[in-house]
C-alpha cells in the first residue's frame, strides 16, 4: 500500500508529512496492516522511508568491485579475495547482489564477525578477569551458530543462574564489570537500552532533557540487589579454590535525592524506562529467599531470592510494546552496515538527537520485531536496500548542470517553509516541556506519602529481623528449658530404677554390704535432690513458653504491621501509577514535538547546505567567467601595446638618425668655421706680408723685381679670399641646413613622446588589469576552498540523509583480517587446519562427509586459523582501536604508522609466499595482468590510466629487481590511503 | 665523596654560592643561563609548556626526604640539612636535590584519604577518585591534549619505565588512544621505530613514493579530514625515524652521562632532558621500589641515593638552559609513609600527612607549602588533596583547568569541577 502512495506523492512536500504519515501507519499497527495487506519487503519499505532527498541528488548505485568489498567487510570483517572480485564481476546473475548477500551471510566468516561484534558491543574491550576469554568466545560462538536472537542472548544474559559454574561465560558482562551496580546500570542502559543515563545518576541529566534520574534509579533496582560474592570450592582434583560468583540477594531499595535538591526524596523502584514502576507483593524477611542455591560451594552457601530483579527486567524487556530495547539494536544492526546509526552516537537516544529519519528508524525497528530478533534475515533485508548499495559519489559532482538545474528558489521556499514550522514547533515543545515538568511536580504528595511508607516499610523489616532473631533466641531458650527438664525427669526415673535394683541386689547379698549401702544412700541423695530441682525446672520451662510466645507475638505483631503498611503502600499505587501514567504521556507528547523540531532542522541544514555550494558553484563560475575576460583584455592591451612599442622604436629610430644628421650638419659647420679661421689667418698673414713688402719696395731701388712679388701675393690673396667667400657660402647653406634638422628633430620628438604616453597608459590599464587578475584569482581561491568544505557538507548530510555512501574507516579487527586474508596468511592456515581434521578422520569416512559435515569442517578450521591468529587481531586492536571500556572511534597515529611501515610482521606479510599476491606478481609475465591482479586484489577496482601508466613505469626493472619491487608496490597500496577505508 | 658526585653545572656552582650567601640573588644565575644557552631556549615559544613527572613507585617518605623529623620518635635515623632555601630543611639523604631547592616549591600539607596503591595512584595521576561508571584521562595524555603541537611527530606523552616493554597504553581514558602514553620500556625507543635491516633505504624510499603516488589518485577524488589525519600519521612517522636519535642516549655528551650517572635512573633522567629539549610536551620517569614495609631506612638510603643527583642535575640544566620557566616538574608518590616504624623497622602506607615537590613553570619557587604536626602524623596547615594539586599541576603550564573538553558532544571538565588550583603556590 506503502509503496503505491509513496511516489505520487511531490518529493519535497512528502518527505515533510512522510515522517507523520508512516509513523501514524506503523503506531496503528502493523500486525493490523499485515493481515490486510501484506506488507512490502523490508528492504523496499526501508528503502521507501528514505526520502527526503531528491532523487536527481542521490547517489548511484556503487559499482560492482566496491560494493563486493563493503559487503565483505560489513559481513565477514574482511575484504573479499582477488578470486572472489573476479568471480562476482563475471557471474552473470542479474540478481548476483542477492545471492552474494545471501552467500556472505552463510559464510564461516559471518559467524565469527557476529562473534567478534557480539564480544566489543557487550564488552567494549574490557579485560577478562573473571571468565577466560576463550570460554567467552566459544560460547558465543555457539549461540551465534545457533542464530541465537538478540533477545534470547539477553535473557540468558540475565538469567542465566548465578549459582552455576557452566554458565559463567552467559555471565561475563557481569562479571568482568565486577558487578558493580552503577557500572552494571550505565553499560546496561548504553549497550541494551541505547541511552547513556551516566550523567542521570546524581541528578537529571545537565544537557539532556529527556534523562532524569528517576530513570536512572528505576534501572539501578534492577541491578542493585547483585553483587559479586567471592565463594570457597574444592575442584575436581579437591584442592582449595576461590571463585566470584554475581549473586542476587532479595531486593533492598533506597529512596534518591537530587545532588541539587537536597532533602527532597524520590523513589523509583524497579522502573525500566517508559513503564510504570513496578510493584513488588509484599513477603516477610523470612519468606523472600529460598533454599542454599549452591551445593558445591564449601561453607554458607549464598540463598536463591524468591522473587529476581533480574527476571523481572528480562521479562520487561520482552513485551513488544517496549520500544527502546528493539531501536536500540536495530540502530546497532544497522550501524554495523553503515558505520554510523540512524541514532548517532549509538547510546544517545532522546529527542534532542533524535534519528537522522524516524520513519527509518521506525521501519527498521518494527523490521527487527518481525524478524523475531534474529540478525542474519535482517542484516539481509538492510544489505538489499538501494540506501546501502549507493556510491560514495553524488551525481552533481560530475555533472555541475544538475547542481545548476536546481530550482534555487524553489528549494529556498522549502527551507523558509520548514524555518517557519520551527518556529512553531520551538513554541510547541516549550509549552509541552513546561507541561511535562508539571506532570511531574504533580507527584509530589503521593511520592512524599510513598517515600514515606517505603521508609516505614524499610524500618518495620528491621523489627521483624530484629523480632525473629530474638524469637529464635526464645527459641533456642525454651529448648534448652524444656530439654533440662526432661534430662532431670529421666534422671530421677533412673535413679529410682537404680535403687530399686541396689535394694534387689542388697536382698539377696549374702550379708550386709556397705558399699552398696552406701551407693543406695548417694544415689538416693542424687535422687532427691534432681527431684528437687524439677519444680525450678518446670518453672523455667514454663518462663521460657512465655518469652517465645512473647517473641511469638512481636514477631507476629511486626509482621501485622508490615503487611498493613504494604497493604497502605498498595492503596497509594493507583493514584500513583495514575498521576505517574500522566508524567510518561506528557513526556511522549513531548518527545514526539522535540524530535520533529530537530528532524525539522536537519532537514533544513541539509537545504542550506546544498543552496550554499550551490551558490559558490554559481559565484565561482562567475568569478571565473571573469578572469577568463579579464585575461582576454589584457591579452588585447598587450597586442596594442606590442603595436606602440614597435611605433615607438621606429619613431625613436628616427630621431636618432635625424640626430645623427645634426651632428653631421654641426660637425660639418665647424669644420668650415675652421677652416674659414685658418683661411682668414692666411689672407691676413698675406696681406700684412704685403704691406711689409710694399714698405720694403720703398726703400728697393729695384722696384720692378718686387712687383712681380707683389703681384704674385696679390694673387695669393685675392685667391684666399676668393676660398673665404666660397666658404661663407658654404657655411650659410650649412647653417640653413641644421635650421632645418633641427626643425625636423623636434617634430620627431614630438612625436616620440605622444608614443610614450600611449605606451605608458597602455602599461597602466594592464597593471590594472593584471591587479583585478590577481583580485579575483584569490577570490576564485578562496571560493574553491569554501566550496570544497562546502561540498564536505553537503557529502555528510547527503550520507546522514542516506543519499550516498560515507567514507569509513575500517576498523582494527577489518585492517588486520583484510591484510591477512589479501595476502594469503588466513587461507593458508584455514588449508593447515583443514589438512589437520582430514588426518584426524578415517580414511573411509572421507568420501562419504554430508554437505552439512563439510561445512561443518570450513567452519571449525577458520575458527581455529582464527584462533591461532588472533595475537595479530589484539596487536592491531591495540594501535587501532579504543581502551577498555571506552567505544571505539576514528583516529591516526604515528605509532599505527610506524607499525604499517616497519613492522615485521607486515613486512613478511607483503612478501612473496605460495601461490599469493607478491608471489603472482613477480610470476606474471605480463606487466598489465600483472598491474590489474594488484588494484583488484587490493582495492577492488581496476587501475585508472595514471595508475597503470605510473605502475608500468615502476615495473620497467630486470627480472632480479622483480620480487624487490612487487613487494614494495604490495606494502605501498597495504598501507595506502584507499586500503584504509570502506568506501 | 661529595665533591665526586657533585654536579659540575654553572647552575649549580652559582647556586652553591647563593646558597653561602655570597651572592644577593637569583637574578644572576638566570642571566647568564640566558647567556649561555640563549639559542636553546629562544627555540621554544612561550606557550611551548612542557611537564617532566618524576613516579616514585610505591609510596616514598616523606620523612626520608621531604619532610625529616630528626629527633622526634618517628623520625627515624637520619638527619636534616640545610637548602638554597634559608630555613628549609630536607633530610640528608638528597644532598645534591638540596642545593637546587630554591628551584621548587615543598606541598608538606597533601592528604590524599586512600592508603592503596593502585587506587592512590589513580588519584595522583588523574586528579579524581576511581569509580565504576569510566575512567579518566592521565595527566600525560591531558597535557599532551592541551600542550602538544599537531606537527610534532614525537609523542606528545612519554612514560619511561625502568623495564618492561614498549607500546601504548590505555590511560587516555574518552581523550581517545592518540594521547595515550607511549612507553619507553628501559629507555629503549619506540617500537617499529626503525627501518627493516633487511630493507635498503632506497627500496624504503620508493615505496613511500609510490605510497604517495597511489594516496594522490585516491585523494583527488576524496579528501576529508579523516584520509589527512592517516596520510599525515604517516609523514609524521617518517619524521620521527629521522629523529629517532631523540631517544638515544648516548648522543649526549660523555661528561653529561658521567654527571647523572651510568645506572638506569640517570640514564632515564638524561633521556628525560633530552625528551624535553626535542619538544615533548610530557616525561614520566618512573622510578620504583619505595614500598618499604621492611627496612625502610636502608632501601631509602639506597633509593633516593640513586634518585638525588640525577634528579638535581635535570633540574638545574633545565634552569641553566632557560627550559625551566616552561616546564613542570613533579615529584609525586601515589601516597607516603607512616611516621610509626614497625615491627621490621619499616614503614607502611600513610596518606594522611604526606608531601608532593612542583617546580618551574608557574609554580613559586624555593616555597614550602603546608605543615604537619611534630611527629608527622597530621596536616596543621595547607591542606591540600589530589584534586586541588591536579588543578595545579594543570595552571602551572597555562591550561585553565576549570575549563571543559568536548568529548563526542558532551562536556567533560579536564579536573575534578568539586576542587580548585591551588593558586597561593602559582605566580
Amino acid at each position: 500500500m506503502l509503496s503505491r502512495v509513496l511516489p505520487s506523492l511531490p518529493m519535497l512536500v512528502a518527505t515533510c508529512s512522510l515522517g507523520v504519515a508512516w509513523a501514524i501507519l506503523s503506531t496503528t499497527g502493523t500486525k493490523q496492516a499485515i493481515a490486510q495487506d501484506p506488507l512490502p519487503e523490508l528492504h523496499d519499505r526501508i528503502d521507501a522511508s528514505i526520502r527526503f532527498v531528491p532523487s536527481h541528488l542521490v547517489a548511484r548505485q556503487a559499482e560492482d568491485g566496491l560494493f563486493l568489498r563493503r559487503l565483505s567487510l560489513d559481513l565477514r570483517n574482511t575484504v573479499p579475495t582477488g578470486e572472489e572480485v573476479r568471480e562476482f564481476l563475471a557471474d552473470p546473475n542479474p540478481n548476483k547482489r542477492a545471492a552474494w548477500i545471501d552467500r556472505f551471510l552463510d559464510d564461516p566468516l559471518h559467524q565469527e564477525r557476529m562473534v567478534t561484534w557480539y564480544d566489543l558491543t557487550l564488552m567494549e574491550r574490557r579485560p577478562a578477569q573473571n571468565v577466560d576469554r576463550q570460554q567467552w568466545l566459544t560460547w558465543l560462538r555457539r549461540k551465534v551458530g545457533e542464530s541465537v536472537t538478540i533477545d534470547e542472548l539477553t535473557k540468558e544474559i540475565l538469567l542465566s543462574e548465578w549459582w552455576s559454574k557452566e554458565t559463567r561465560p552467559h555471565q561475563r558482562f557481569f562479571l568482568d564489570r565486577e558487578g558493580d551496580p552503577h557500572l552494571v546500570t550505565r553499560d546496561f542502559s548504553r549497550i541494551f537500552l541505547g541511552r547513556d543515563l551516566q550523567c542521570a545518576q546524581c541528578h537529571d541529566h545537565p544537557q539532556v532533557t529527556d534523562f532524569k534520574q528517576r530513570d536512572y534509579h528505576g534501572l539501578l533496582a534492577f541491578f542493585s540487589p547483585s553483587a559479586l560474592v567471592e565463594v570457597n570450592y574444592k575442584d575436581a582434583e579437591k584442592k582449595d579454590q576461590k571463585m566470584k560468583l554475581y549473586v542476587e540477594k532479595a531486593p533492598i531499595d533506597a529512596p534518591f535525592e537530587s545532588v541539587f535538591v537536597k532533602g527532597k526524596q524520590h523513589w523509583a523502584g524497579p522502573m525500566l524506562l517508559d513503564r510504570l514502576p513496578q510493584w513488588d507483593t509484599y513477603a516477610v524477611p523470612a519468606d523472600r529467599y529460598q533454599g542454599p542455591a549452591t551445593p558445591w560451594i564449601a561453607g554458607e552457601s549464598p540463598k536463591k531470592p524468591v522473587a529476581s530483579r533480574r527476571e523481572q527486567l528480562a521479562k520487561l524487556l520482552r513485551d513488544p510494546s517496549f520500544r527502546p530495547f528493539a531501536e536500540n539494536w536495530a540502530n546497532r544492526l544497522w550501524a554495523m552496515l553503515f558505520g554510523e546509526g540512524v541514532v548517532q552516537p549509538l547510546d544517545m537516544h532522546h529527542p534532542d538527537n533524535p534519528p537522522s529519519n524516524p520513519a527509518l528508524l521506525q521501519v527498521l525497528t518494527d523490521g527487527l520485531i518481525e524478524h523475531g530478533f534474529a540478525t542474519k534475515p535482517f542484516l539481509r533485508s538492510i544489505a538489499l536496500t538501494q540506501a546501502y548499495q549507493r556510491s560514495m559519489e553524488l551525481p552533481m559532482e560530475a555533472t555541475p548542470d544538475q547542481l545548476l538545474s536546481l530550482d534555487s528558489a524553489r528549494l529556498q521556499q522549502d527551507r523558509m517553509a520548514l524555518e517557519k514550522k520551527i518556529d512553531a514547533l520551538r513554541q510547541e515543545t516549550k509549552d509541552l516541556r513546561d507541561r511535562w515538568s508539571a506532570a511531574i511536580d504533580e507527584l509530589g504528595v503521593e511520592e512524599a506519602e510513598h517515600v514515606k511508607l517505603r521508609t516505614e516499610l524499610g524500618k518495620l523489616d528491621a523489627a521483624i529481623a530484629d523480632a525473629s532473631k530474638k524469637l529464635a533466641e526464645a527459641s533456642k531458650g525454651l529448648e534448652t528449658a524444656k530439654a533440662n527438664l526432661s534430662n532431670a525427669q529421666k534422671r530421677e526415673s533412673l535413679f529410682s530404677e537404680a535403687i530399686e535394683k541396689l535394694e534387689a541386689a542388697k536382698a539377696l547379698g549374702p550379708k550386709e554390704d556397705a558399699e552398696l549401702s552406701g551407693a543406695v544412700a548417694t544415689t538416693t541423695s542424687k535422687r532427691d535432690a534432681t527431684k528437687a530441682s524439677l519444680a525450678g525446672l518446670q518453672t523455667a520451662v514454663a518462663t521460657a513458653l512465655a518469652n517465645h510466645e512473647k517473641a511469638v507475638d512481636v514477631e507476629k505483631q511486626a509482621q501485622d504491621a508490615a503487611r498493613h503498611h504494604a497493604q497502605l503502600l498498595e492503596k497509594i499505587r493507583e493514584p500513583i501509577e495514575k498521576k505517574y501514567s500522566e508524567v510518561l504521556r506528557q513526556r511522549e507528547a513531548w518527545r514526539d514535538k522535540e524530535r520533529e523540531l530537530h528532524i525539522e532542522r536537519l532537514k533544513v541544514e541539509y537545504l542550506q547546505a546544498i543552496l550554499d555550494w550551490k551558490t559558490s558553484f554559481i559565484e565561482l563560475t562567475k568569478r571565473t567567467d571573469e578572469r577568463k575576460e579579464a585575461e582576454q583584455q589584457k591579452q588585447e592591451r598587450l597586442e596594442k601595446l606590442a603595436s606602440i612599442q614597435v611605433q615607438k622604436l621606429s619613431r625613436s629610430q628616427l630621431l636618432e638618425s635625424i640626430s645623427k644628421e645634426s651632428q653631421l650638419a654641426a660637425d660639418a659647420l665647424t669644420a668650415q668655421k675652421t677652416r674659414s679661421e685658418a683661411l682668414d689667418k692666411e689672407r691676413a698673414t698675406l696681406v700684412a706680408a704685403r704691406a711689409q713688402l710694399q714698405e720694403a719696395q720703398k726703400l728697393v731701388a729695384k722696384q720692378e723685381s718686387l712687383q712681380g712679388a707683389l703681384e704674385e701675393m696679390d694673387a695669393s690673396i685675392r685667391s684666399r679670399q676668393s676660398h673665404l667667400d666660397k666658404e661663407r657660402e658654404q657655411r650659410a647653406l650649412t647653417e640653413t641646413q641644421i635650421k632645418q634638422i633641427a626643425a625636423r628633430q623636434q617634430e620627431a620628438q614630438q612625436q616620440l613622446e605622444a608614443t610614450v604616453q600611449e605606451e605608458r597608459l597602455g602599461l597602466e590599464e594592464v597593471s590594472k588589469i593584471d591587479h583585478r587578475i590577481e583580485s579575483l584569482a584569490k577570490a576564485i581561491d578562496d571560493l574553491t576552498s569554501k566550496r570544497k568544505e562546502q561540498f564536505q557538507t553537503v557529502l555528510e548530510r547527503s550520507a546522514n540523509h542516506l543519499a550516498a555512501a560515507r567514507l569509513r574507516p575500517m576498523s582494527a579487527e577489518q585492517i588486520c583480517w583484510s591484510i591477512l586474508r589479501v595476502m594469503g596468511i588466513f587461507e593458508q592456515y584455514v588449508a593447515n587446519e583443514s589438512n589437520d581434521l582430514e588426518k584426524a578422520l578415517p580414511v573411509a569416512r572421507e568420501p562419504f562427509l554430508s554437505s552439512e559435515e563439510k561445512k561443518e569442517r570450513v567452519l571449525i578450521a577458520t575458527q581455529r586459523a582464527i584462533d591461532k591468529l588472533r595475537g595479530n587481531a589484539d596487536h592491531f586492536a591495540r594501535l587501532y582501536a579504543a581502551g577498555s571500556g571506552q567505544s571505539d572511534s576514528y583516529f591516526a597515529s604515528v605509532d599505527q604508522a610506524l607499525y604499517l611501515a616497519n613492522g615485521g610482521s607486515v613486512h613478511s606479510w607483503a612478501g612473496s609466499n605460495g601461490r599469493n599476491l607478491t608471489a603472482r606478481l613477480m610470476a606474471a609475465k605480463d606487466r598489465e595482468e600483472a598491474i590489474q591482479d594488484l588494484y583488484w586484489t587490493l582495492l577492488c577496482r581496476p587501475p585508472t590510466p595514471q595508475e597503470l601508466q605510473a605502475l608500468r613505469d615502476y615495473w620497467d626493472v630486470p627480472a632480479d629487481q622483480k620480487g624487490t619491487r612487487a613487494q614494495e608496490a604490495v606494502w605501498a597500496i597495504l598501507s595506502g590511503v584507499e586500503f584504509r577505508f570502506v568506501q | 665523596m661529595q665533591a665526586k658526585y657533585a654536579c659540575q653545572s654553572l647552575e649549580h656552582a652559582l647556586a652553591r654560592r647563593k646558597f653561602l650567601g655570597t651572592m644577593a640573588g637569583g637574578a644572576m644565575a638566570g642571566a647568564l643561563g640566558s647567556l649561555v644557552h640563549g639559542a636553546a631556549a629562544k627555540q621554544l615559544s612561550s606557550k611551548d609548556m612542557r611537564v617532566v613527572v618524576f613516579n616514585l613507585h610505591g609510596g616514598l617518605s616523606q620523612l626520608e626526604s621531604w619532610d625529616p623529623k630528626p629527633g622526634v620518635a618517628t623520625g627515624g635515623p637520619f638527619r636534616a640539612i640545610p637548602t638554597s632555601v634559608s630555613g628549609l630543611h630536607i633530610s640528608e639523604l638528597l644532598p645534591h636535590t638540596a642545593k637546587i631547592m630554591h628551584h621548587l616549591c615543598v606541598m608538606r600539607g597533601v592528604n590524599t584519604a586512600e592508603d592503596d596503591h593502585g587506587k592512590g595512584a589513580y588519584m595522583m595521576m588523574t586528579g579524581r577518585r576511581q569509580t565504576a561508571a569510566g575512567d579518566h584521562p592521565q595527566l600525560g595524555a591531558v597535557a599532551s591534549r592541551m600542550l602538544a603541537d599537531e606537527e610534532q611527530p614525537l609523542p606528545g606523552h612519554i612514560l619511561i619505565t625502568p623495564g618492561g616493554g614498549g607500546g601504548r597504553s590505555a590511560d587516555a581514558a574518552y581523550l581517545g588512544p592518540k594521547y595515550s602514553s607511549v612507553a619507553l620500556g628501559g629507555g629503549k625507543p619506540p617500537s617499529y621505530s626503525e627501518r627493516p635491516s633487511n630493507i635498503t633505504a632506497e627500496s624504503e624510499d620508493r615505496r613511500h613514493d609510490l605510497r604517495r603516488k597511489i594516496n594522490e589518485q585516491f585523494l583527488n577524488k576524496r579528501r576529508t579530514a579523516i584520509t589527512e589525519a592517516y596520510t599525515h600519521s604517516f609523514e609524521q612517522a617518517l619524521r620521527l625515524m629521522e629523529r629517532r636519535d631523540t631517544f638515544d642516549v648516548a648522543k649526549e655528551p660523555d661528561k653529561d652521562q658521567e654527571r647523572y650517572g651510568k645506572h638506569d635512573f640517570g640514564r632515564h633522567c638524561l633521556l628525560a632532558r633530552r625528551l624535553l629539549e626535542a619538544g615533548v610536551s610530557y616525561v614520566q620517569v618512573v622510578h620504583s621500589n619505595y614500598d618499604t614495609h621492611n627496612e625502610n631506612f636502608d632501601f631509602h638510603l639506597e633509593q633516593m641515593g640513586e634518585f638525588d643527583q640525577p634528579f638535581a642535575c635535570l633540574v638545574a640544566d633545565l634552569a641553566d638552559r632557560g627550559l625551566l620557566d616552561q616546564t613542570l616538574v613533579v615529584v609525586l608518590s601515589e601516597f607516603g609513609r607512616t611516621p610509626n616504624i614497625n615491627l621490621y623497622y619499616g614503614r607502611d602506607h600513610w596518606s594522611k600527612a604526606w608531601s608532593v615537590v612542583m617546580g618551574g613553570a608557574k609554580v613559586h619557587r624555593g616555597m614550602v607549602y603546608g605543615k604537619t604536626n611534630e611527629k608527622g602524623t597530621e596536616v596543621t596547615d595547607g591542606q591540600v588533596n589530589h584534586g586541588q594539586l591536579f588543578h595545579t599541576y594543570l595552571q602551572a603550564v597555562g591550561v585553565d583547568s576549570t575549563s571543559s573538553l568536548a568529548v563526542e558532544g558532551r562536556q567533560i571538565p579536564l579536573a575534578d569541577p568539586a576542587e580548585q588550583p591551588i593558586w597561593n603556590v602559582l605566580s
